[in-house]
């Protein structure tokens, strides 16, 4: 990883270079260091000693809004989307939170939409040029402050402003920062002496440039960020089409028309009002318009202890601790209880599962603190409550929220029974731990949290008399921020080998073929120059048969090299007769189609969060691992099998297309992606009519029919938001049957019974045993 | 050389009959709590009893 230290230092060498754009110069900007932090900005006033960040400067805004017009938070993107599709830029739909194209679990900032990877290299894919999204994302690095500083959020709207430029096509930083200024000035009407802007850096994945951070008021509304080089500050290139990416604060760009004494009293709105009307909360607004001007460095980032921090504000506003405790900390916990539920209903509208794993522990963070809220301050309110107050509020911004309320309710009605439950084991563990005299560490507190769920305020209230540390939440969740991109293990060196052509691909139904042996490598692998082998991948078990009449043990993929497994030795350079087991790949490519077909069944009777985690397809059996939250009932599984047989029925066509990325996920949606992220610019389309669209290197039937019967064979909750369903079909389905079938005429056999009246009898039988047990 | 099999699918009449049975089966086996795989021992001990 880049480090952004390192980086400024680098960049400061030359700050016309990275930092000076016309603009500055058309208006008499002049550059200063902070006297405060040190900093670098741009300033109109001559005699300015600090930046404008909040930590420099106390916000001058609460109650003096900066801008001539109040405007609500959608009247606030109103009039942002207007600026700048008057201004050539085309506004893309909101991408979804839960991130599906590239190894994060949620979409943590605008720009994400963009990223796509190749091999690992970044690079950015724009279905627009130039473009504007109002991007809900999710961030869970910062709850502590949540609801505490008036401007931290775990869920919040980064409209963002991207732009590709190659020299000759799109813009660069000189007409971005004329476009940023003038939204500033023209659109929203703040004065331009108001406007500092300061010199930051962006370090991303395998990116970075330097960027202007657009300060007002002491507050920062936006970050224009300019991507313009690959590498690291070592070892870079400039990029060929360098990239533009705004971050313009929503939240703030409201707040400050508002000038109200947070950002959540403008954001949440309505739902705001509904929050102190149930909870019965009495909010005294001049208080908070004192309080808020200083609340804004109560940052827990970088204030380690916030009982010295809040002693700190009330020094400030000549008051004691205990009466800010007494007038903010029910109003703090209502704000956070605004962002938390704002943030699962966009999560869980996108497919996001709370679990006790990956991205879905970071949201069971947010619902269970937000429990542990109502719980603290007796409040009757449902949390979904909330959640319906905001798709109400939202519904001009995001007209497609409301159409998954009622999966939402029921995922949130599921956890609050968990968190019930959970509590329960909470109290046995302080009662054993007080009987043992022991205490918890930070370190047990952790623990606990991500092995049982148990968030450490329960132990508190359970009576144990511990220091819950600041940045608790923090900690726990940055251990979920970012999932994993899988490392090949190289065992092979194939770069001097040529690709081995894909036989498979241009026909799934080809089982002998010739084809001469590039490279033999030790213990019997070998390298042919074509294949029609399938290698171990995507779920998919390897291809099994023979190489001139020698057994193929294995097969496996390095790059676009497929090795063979040989049971003996083979001459290099031969030609030689190969032969696929047949039976056994028809077999395995049922399987294969038929887990397309159960997981479009699933998304149909389960629901559209049902996502794979992970599947196998093998000769004998296949199964699926879905995100599900809750094990199947009897029902459930009867419907989903009838659905999967009726797509069978429908004798659907399998198609096959290779697409550009981009316009694969403009046609079918991220809902391609069920296997994970695909780190290639083409993509193998795997169509199923027009059921299931999935990007896909397996072998498949041709047409559904020809999966024959598909027989779910049992199913199990494997991990917190996982269902596993296993399942068989063809003549596989049929021999499992056949198998049940003998077992049912034995034991009826055996009772002297029809085959219908075996539960009867066995139950009878059954009854019988246990009265003899008894007597004995 | 290129190969396809036609296999011949049951019906689908076949298919929810041998269902029917496993269903019964699957009855069965739950009435005892054993596997499917073991009623037949099961209910042989019962019978030795």
């Amino acid at each position: 990883m880049i480090n952004k230290t390192e980086l400024m230092k680098q960049l400061r060498k030359n700050p016309d270079r990275y930092w000076k754009v016309k603009l500055f110069e058309k208006k008499g900007f002049v550059r200063k260091q902070c006297k405060h932090c040190g900093k670098f900005f741009w300033t109109l006033v001559e005699n300015q000693e600090t930046c404008n960040d909040a930590s420099c400067k106390p916000y001058n805004f609460i109650g003096k809004p900066l801008t001539k017009k109040k405007l609500t938070y959608i009247e606030t993107w109103e009039t942002i989307r207007k600026f700048f599709e008057k201004n050539g830029h085309e506004t893309l739909n909101r991408y979804p939170v839960v991130c599906r194209w590239f190894p994060l679990y949620f979409t943590i900032a605008g720009i994400v939409d963009f990223y796509r990877l190749n091999d690992s290299e970044l690079s950015f894919e724009f279905p627009a040029n130039p473009s504007i999204v109002n991007q809900v994302v999710l961030r869970f690095n910062d709850i502590p402050n949540v609801g505490i500083n008036g401007k931290s959020y775990s869920c919040f709207s980064m409209v963002n402003q991207q732009n590709l430029y190659d020299g000759k096509k799109g813009y660069w930083k000189d007409k971005c920062m004329d476009l940023d200024f003038e939204l500033l000035t023209k659109a929203f009407g703040i004065k331009e002496k108001e406007i500092n802007f300061i010199e930051d850096a962006w370090v991303g994945p395998s990116a970075f440039g330097s960027s202007l951070e657009s300060h007002v008021g002491g507050i920062e509304l936006s970050n224009s960020v300019f991507t313009e080089f690959v590498g690291t500050p070592d070892n870079y290139k400039e990029m060929k089409e360098k990239v533009i990416d705004v971050g313009i604060g929503l939240e703030r760009f409201a707040w400050i028309t508002q000038g109200t004494p947070t950002s959540y009293d403008v954001t949440f709105g309505d739902v705001m009002k509904k929050l102190i009307k149930e909870s019965g909360v009495e909010y005294d607004k001049k208080f908070f318009e004192r309080y808020s001007i200083f609340s804004g460095s109560l940052n827990v980032d970088e204030v380690q202890d916030m009982k010295l921090a809040r002693i700190w504000v009330a020094n400030q506003l000549k008051t004691t601790p205990e009466e800010i405790e007494n007038k903010v900390a029910a109003i703090e916990a209502l704000y956070a209880i605004a962002d938390h539920t704002k943030n699962l209903m966009f999560a869980l509208a996108d497919g996001g599962i709370p679990s006790n794993t990956g991205g879905g522990h970071n949201l069971r963070v947010v619902l269970r603190r937000s429990l542990s809220f109502l719980e603290k301050f007796n409040w009757n309110f449902k949390l979904f409550d909330a959640v319906q107050w905001h798709a109400e509020f939202l519904k001009k911004m995001f007209p497609e929220v409301p159409d998954k309320l009622k999966e939402i309710e029921k995922i949130i009605s599921i956890e609050e029974n968990r968190y019930k439950q959970s509590k329960e084991r909470t109290k046995r563990i302080v009662e054993t731990l007080k009987k043992e005299n022991k205490t918890l560490s930070e370190e047990d507190l952790v623990k606990y949290y991500d092995s049982e769920g148990i968030p450490p305020e329960e132990f508190v209230e359970a009576g144990m008399n511990i220091e819950i540390p600041a940045r608790f939440y923090s900690q726990v969740t940055a251990r979920h921020v970012q999932g994993k991109i899988t490392e090949e293990k190289i065992q092979f060196d194939v770069s001097k080998i040529a690709d081995t052509e894909l036989l498979y691909y241009k026909n799934a139904y080809l089982f002998d073929f010739k084809a001469k042996v590039l490279k033999v490598f030790p213990d019997n692998w070998i390298v042919l120059d074509k294949t029609a082998f399938y290698p171990l991948g995507g779920g998919q078990t390897f291809d099994t048969g023979s190489i001139d009449g020698i057994k193929v043990l294995e097969v496996i993929r390095i790059h676009n090299v497929i090795l063979h497994k040989l049971e003996k030795p083979i001459k290099e350079g031969k030609v030689v007769e190969c032969k696929i087991d047949e039976e056994r790949r028809l077999r395995i490519m049922r399987h294969h189609t038929a887990t397309h077909i159960i997981l479009a069944a699933s998304r149909k009777v389960l629901g559209s969060h049902v996502w794979q985690s992970g599947s196998e397809k093998t000769e004998e059996k296949a199964r699926v691992d879905i995100a599900h939250f809750e094990s199947l009932t009897e029902k459930e599984m009867e419907a989903l099998e009838n659905e999967a047989n009726r797509i069978v029925e429908k004798d659907l066509p399998i198609e096959i297309n290779w697409l550009p990325r981009l316009k694969a996920e403009q046609k079918y949606g991220f809902v391609i992606y069920q296997g994970g992220v695909v780190p290639q610019k083409e993509l193998r389309i795997v169509s199923i009519g027009n059921i299931d669209h999935e990007a896909d290197g397996g072998t498949q039937v041709k047409s559904t029919k020809e999966v024959g019967f598909i027989k779910l064979v049992r199913t199990k909750r494997i991990a917190d938001g996982t269902v596993r369903l296993e399942y068989t079909a063809g003549d596989v389905a049929e021999s499992y049957l056949r198998d049940r079938e003998r077992i049912l005429q034995e034991v009826a056999q055996k009772l002297n019974v029809k085959e219908n009246e075996v539960p009867a009898a066995v139950k009878k039988l059954f009854d019988e045993w246990k009265k003899k047990k008894k007597k004995k | 050389m290129e190969k396809e099999e036609e296999k011949e699918m049951i019906t689908k009449k076949e298919f929810q009959e041998l269902k029917q049975k496993e269903k019964w089966l699957k009855e069965a086996a739950k009435i005892v709590s054993t596997r499917e795989e073991d009623l037949l021992k099961t209910i042989e001990r019962f019978q030795k009893d």
